[in-house]
């Protein structure tokens, strides 16, 4: 448990004032003691933080000449920083010995200014550390805000226990084609897939343990090849949704806004190479999208919205958050069921992604549409699968995009993507949920250079916690895309192919143009 | 020691000729149009610097992306470029003197140099692949230096130096390896060790490819070579590469009897001419000629006007951008669209339209939607209408496709500014100040704090008046729809109106004209301006003539004597264009009519 009880608080808090006297670097007396605590970038404070992360370097938003900063727990090991510099960077082993020493403690950021003649001291700044860690890996692509062109982007794997992040995939060796929609199966990186769109090297890309295979998911059925992807637990298929996007442009305010004309629910069987689908998640009358497995398999969750007549509609395109069961041996589906209904909550439910214990369903919810990267609207929701009951994340929604967002494969870590800092570039925040639920406040991925993102101009997509490092080697990745040879998979014969490229009234007939 | 007259009038000549070099590509090519072509992106800092290190040639495009931020001035890049001339001169000589001990003759030595500017003169041509064209050349001549070891060990050294021009230079690994080759081979002949120096290429390659940089297999040959398939086809390149391997097969050449017979023939000849100041003469003479050729061929003009164009309407001056399409006629269309927008911006878009080429009709208003090749600069007409969501995207698209340009930072800075989006402006801000643009960030976040950036920018004062506040679905497959929407939702926008006009006349759509008519003397028109008095004056003809007939006392005598000239003119020849084409052009190429009927333009 990581709330402290009062009487350890309050012998924390002694210990903390000992330190500040005794402590090896103490700013010269008198230090004026300020009331408040002093203000850092970024804002780690009041934060839950997993043990296993590398330091939280920030920088000291106060004047000053001289800083002295102590990191400070309940059972030793104190780091001291004495910098001529706001910028504090916090010793790598001196950090990771501290927070291994201090599981479910607090940390103390006791940090002193001095200001010509004297030394300001202010509020101790507390953050928690949590007994439990997170995935020690995050994958993500790194690209600029986009808005119909691509440029340069890159999937690149980052050591969250360090600084170091490197490139899995880098657009610049395959053609500048666009790289997208990584998942991995049970935050495992041995299974993981991805697509590539454009060039030669265009295809999904499956890497598996013991080998990587490209496959050619467009076929007869769906407008398109395979796009929203997602494993089923058993790693044995993965579902995806095939949509056909469109893009478009307002004169004021947000200027982009996407939607799907359609878009179905796909199946794809590893083991046989074919593609089935079920008119229950491919529902000529529906819009269904974003599928998410239920972690013991037997049941898949995704978003459906009814078809719409025309463009000019796209406020009204509201998605519900339903679940359909699944009987893995037969592959029988069941009946559809509505978790949540967007005519109850008058928003659109989006990117279901389920704790790995099952209790809860992480979701975003924004006021219309299907696209929260381009959404102001767009904030986190959290539901307990047990009660159905939902509700904000306000602990971390701010009146920016709050998008994509995966969990930790012990449940008790989210990562998300916000553009909260400054409405254009999104950047990667962390999350605690306690055993009850409680969310914590999150803290931003910490990079070496406290000021990183005061002045980078690309933007973060799609983050996956795993639980190591992704170890195949990335000419092993460019050989599999740049075999010309993509596996073509095989549309499952039973399944009806409906025409497509139309759009369709609400009993699915097409509306003539 | 008293030098004697031969040097020193060689090394006059040299310090001559790179004076001249220096002026000539100063105002001939003009480094600024180089920078205006390329828009160099560089940021101080460990975060840019460090993915150069992660490719080969990433840290001579990391020298070249840092140098080529000085071409923004004339002075500074035409140094550069010199600078980098001279070098090459240097080595040559080197090169040179080393096959040719007793090689006196200068002539030679300028080749390379004169090939350089050609390169240059194209004005894509990134200046990083003339450093690493340099630097291999340099590498070459330290290897022909330990020319003097054993072969096993002139491999090593080989294999060292590959490897540091490989990681430096990229592509220009095979270059080094070419020249070594064929030295090894033809001057040294070592057989073996030419062909082993040629076979270690792709296996450098292959190594790096597979194992150490995250690259293409193309990058990972060919990286910074001048002949990848983007890089348009020019013979200046090939020349230069070919230069030295072509020296060197000479000199191989010269061990054969025929060979020795021409050259001791022309050298025979040669030596006859007396005294030697004539010979020195013919020698500058010819090296002149050779100059001026290159001069004249490798200078893309066409792309050059459009470039100057461009520069001038980047800077907003408006009047040098209408001198310099009245003297070069311009026909690209990203020239034409300039044209108009400062045709607008000195008040003279409506009634001087015709007077200057409108080959592209109304996408020389608003560029096309795929045009992409200039994203930033499509972005300007829709800051300047106001349409400030497609200048935000058309400013992002430029980041997407030609890198975080100083200029495409400072666009944003200024949208995000229009659209109140502070903590945008401030990163970009920010960025900017890891620049050469570090004082226009620091200028401008001090208008921003103290609020007076409105007061004291009469520019930004203009943009902050058009900003459209009407929302509407963008159909940039339409741009006239969309004006029409933001004239509609802003009615004195002016700007909106008269590009409105413009596209409505450029497409015939005389009826909407007529429509709006009355709104010119809103904005200032005491009179119809005159293409759109020939417009209507046609149209009334064409639909309806006893309408014309009743009011043609509203139109000005000049229209009317002007139509009954350009109609005679039409009707003299049985309407046969091609025979009166030019005369037309000449009377009336300013006008409407000729307009309407050389594209053809239907009237509706």
């Amino acid at each position: 448990m990581i709330h402290m009880k009062k009487y350890g608080q309050t012998v924390f808090i002694f210990l903390v004032l000992i330190v500040s006297v005794v402590g090896r670097e103490a700013p010269e007396n008198p230090a004026r003691e300020s009331d408040r605590s002093a203000v850092i970038y970024p804002d780690y404070s009041g934060c839950v933080i997993p043990p296993n992360i590398a330091p939280l370097n920030f920088s000291v938003q106060e004047p000053g000449i001289q800083y002295h900063v102590q990191v400070i727990s309940e059972n030793g090991g104190i780091v001291d920083i004495n910098s001529r510099k706001p910028e504090i960077n916090i010793p790598m082993k001196s950090w990771k010995r501290l927070l291994e020493s201090n599981r479910g403690c607090d940390l103390v950021f006791r940090i002193a200014v001095r200001q010509t003649d004297h030394w300001i001291q202010f509020q101790p700044i507390v953050n928690q550390i949590a007994e439990e860690p997170i995935d020690p890996f995050l994958v993500y692509r790194l690209l600029q805000p986009m808005y119909f062109y691509w440029g340069e982007m890159g999937l690149y794997q980052r050591d969250l226990e360090t600084f170091e992040e490197r490139p899995v995939l880098l657009s610049r060796a395959i053609d500048k084609s666009c790289m997208n929609c990584h998942v991995f199966c049970k935050q495992d990186p041995e299974k993981m897939m991805f697509h590539i769109r454009g060039g030669r090297a265009s295809g999904t890309l499956l890497v598996l343990p013991d080998h990587i295979q490209k496959i050619n998911t467009k076929t007869d059925f769906g407008p398109s090849a395979a796009v929203y992807p997602v494993w089923h637990p058993n790693g044995k298929m993965l579902t995806f949704s095939v949509n056909k996007l469109r893009q478009f442009f307002h004169a004021v305010g947000e200027c982009r806004e996407v939607v799907d004309h359609t878009s179905d629910l796909i199946v794809y069987q590893i083991d046989s190479n074919t593609i089935t689908t079920s008119p229950k998640i491919a529902s000529p009358s529906k819009l269904e999208t974003f599928p998410e497995w239920s972690p013991d398999g037997r049941y898949l969750y995704f978003c459906s919205a009814d078809t719409f007549h025309s463009i000019e509609d796209y406020e009204n395109i509201r998605y519900d958050l339903v679940r359909i069961s699944y009987d893995t041996k037969t592959g029988a589906w069941g009946n559809l069921e509505t978790v949540l209904s967007s005519e109850k909550t008058g928003r659109s439910a989006l990117l279901p992604r389920i704790s790995p214990d099952g209790r809860y369903i992480l979701f975003c919810m924004a006021d219309h549409g299907n696209f929260p990267a381009f959404m102001k609207s767009s904030d986190l929701y959290i539901m307990n699968l047990k009660n159905r009951k939902y509700r904000p994340l306000d602990i971390l929604n701010s009146e920016n995009t709050e998008g994509y967002h995966a969990w930790s494969s012990n449940s008790r870590w989210f990562v998300y993507a916000s553009k909260k800092q400054d409405n254009l570039c999104a950047r990667l925040y962390f999350s605690y949920v306690d055993s009850t639920g409680r969310v914590a406040k999150p803290f931003i991925l910490p990079q070496k250079e406290s000021d990183y993102y005061k002045d980078y101009l690309k933007t973060y997509n799609l983050p996956e916690l795993i639980r190591s490092s992704i170890k195949i080697s990335t000419y092993d990745i460019l050989n599999a895309a740049n075999n010309p040879h993509a596996l073509q998979a095989v549309l499952d014969p039973d399944v009806n192919i409906p025409e497509y490229g139309q759009e369709r009234d609400n009993h699915g007939q097409i509306v003539p143009h | 020691m008293e030098k004697p007259s031969g040097f020193r009038f060689s090394l006059f000549g040299s310090f001559a000729f790179f004076l001249l070099f220096y002026i000539v590509v100063w105002i001939q090519i003009g480094p600024n149009l180089i920078y205006q072509c390329q828009q160099p992106v560089f940021f101080f800092g460990a975060r840019f610097f460090r993915p150069f290190l992660e490719y080969p040639g990433g840290l001579v495009e990391y020298a070249g992306a840092f140098l080529s931020q000085f071409f923004v001035h004339n002075w500074a890049g035409a140094l550069i470029i010199t600078f980098l001339a001279f070098i090459l001169y240097a080595e040559t000589r080197l090169i040179l003197r080393f096959f040719h001990p007793s090689h006196t003759s200068r002539f030679y030595d300028f080749l390379p140099s004169l090939l350089l500017f050609s390169v240059h003169g194209r004005y894509f041509h990134p200046l990083a692949v003339s450093l690493a064209f340099i630097f291999t050349i340099g590498v070459f001549i330290l290897y022909l230096r330990l020319s003097g070891l054993r072969p096993w060990l002139r491999f090593i050294i080989f294999s060292i130096l590959c490897i540091i021009v490989y990681y430096h230079a990229g592509g220009h690994f095979l270059l080094f390896a070419t020249l070594c080759a064929l030295y090894e081979i033809l001057k040294m002949r070592q057989f073996v060790l030419g062909i082993t120096v040629i076979l270690l290429t792709p296996i450098l390659s292959t190594v790096a490819y597979r194992s150490l940089f995250v690259i293409s297999r193309q990058d990972a040959f060919a990286r910074l070579l001048p002949f990848e398939h983007n890089y348009p086809f020019a013979p200046g390149p090939y020349l230069l590469y070919g230069f030295f391997p072509f020296l060197i097969l000479v000199i191989f050449l010269s061990r054969f009897q025929a060979w020795r017979k021409i050259s001791s023939f022309l050298a025979g000849v040669y030596a006859g001419i007396k005294p030697s100041w004539i010979k020195r003469s013919i020698q500058w003479l010819v090296l002149a000629l050779i100059a001026v050729l290159i001069l004249l061929l490798s200078v893309d003009n066409r792309r050059k006007t459009t470039l100057k164009i461009s520069h001038y309407a980047y800077e907003k001056d408006w009047q040098h951008v209408l001198d310099v399409a009245a003297d070069q006629n311009p026909t690209y269309i990203l020239a034409q669209y300039h044209v108009n927008r400062a045709l607008y911006h000195t008040g003279r878009l409506s009634s001087d339209l015709f007077s200057y080429p409108q080959d592209w009709g109304v996408n020389g208003l608003i560029l096309p939607l795929a045009f992409n090749t200039a994203p930033l600069e499509k972005s300007d007409i829709f800051l300047e209408l106001g349409h400030i969501n497609e200048a935000l995207r058309w400013s992002h698209e430029a980041l997407t496709i030609k890198g975080d340009t100083p200029r495409a930072l400072q666009r944003l800075v200024i949208v995000n500014l229009l659209k109140n989006e502070i903590p945008a402006v401030q990163k970009y801000l920010n960025v900017l100040k890891k620049t050469f643009y570090r004082k226009w960030a620091e200028n401008m976040e001090k208008l921003i704090t103290s609020g007076t950036l409105s007061e004291k920018d009469p520019w930004f004062r203009f943009l902050k008046s058009q900003v459209n506040q009407t929302d509407f679905f963008i159909r940039a497959d339409k741009p006239l729809n969309d004006i029409e929407t933001i004239f509609k939702g802003n009615p004195s926008n002016k700007m909106a109106f008269e590009y409105l006009m413009a596209g409505y006349l450029l497409t015939g759509q005389i009826s909407e004209i007529k429509k709006q008519m009355n709104r010119f003397s809103d904005f200032g028109y005491t009179t119809l301006p005159r293409p759109y008095e020939e417009a209507l004056f046609v149209y009334m003809m064409q639909k309806d003539p006893e309408a014309l007939k009743s009011s043609i006392k509203q139109f000005s005598r000049q229209t009317v004597i002007r139509f009954k000239g350009f109609s005679n003119l039409m009707t003299s020849q049985g309407q046969n264009m091609t025979r009166i084409q030019n005369q037309l052009k000449h009377q009336y190429g300013d006008t409407f009519w000729y307009y309407m009927v050389s594209k053809k333009i239907t009237l509706q």
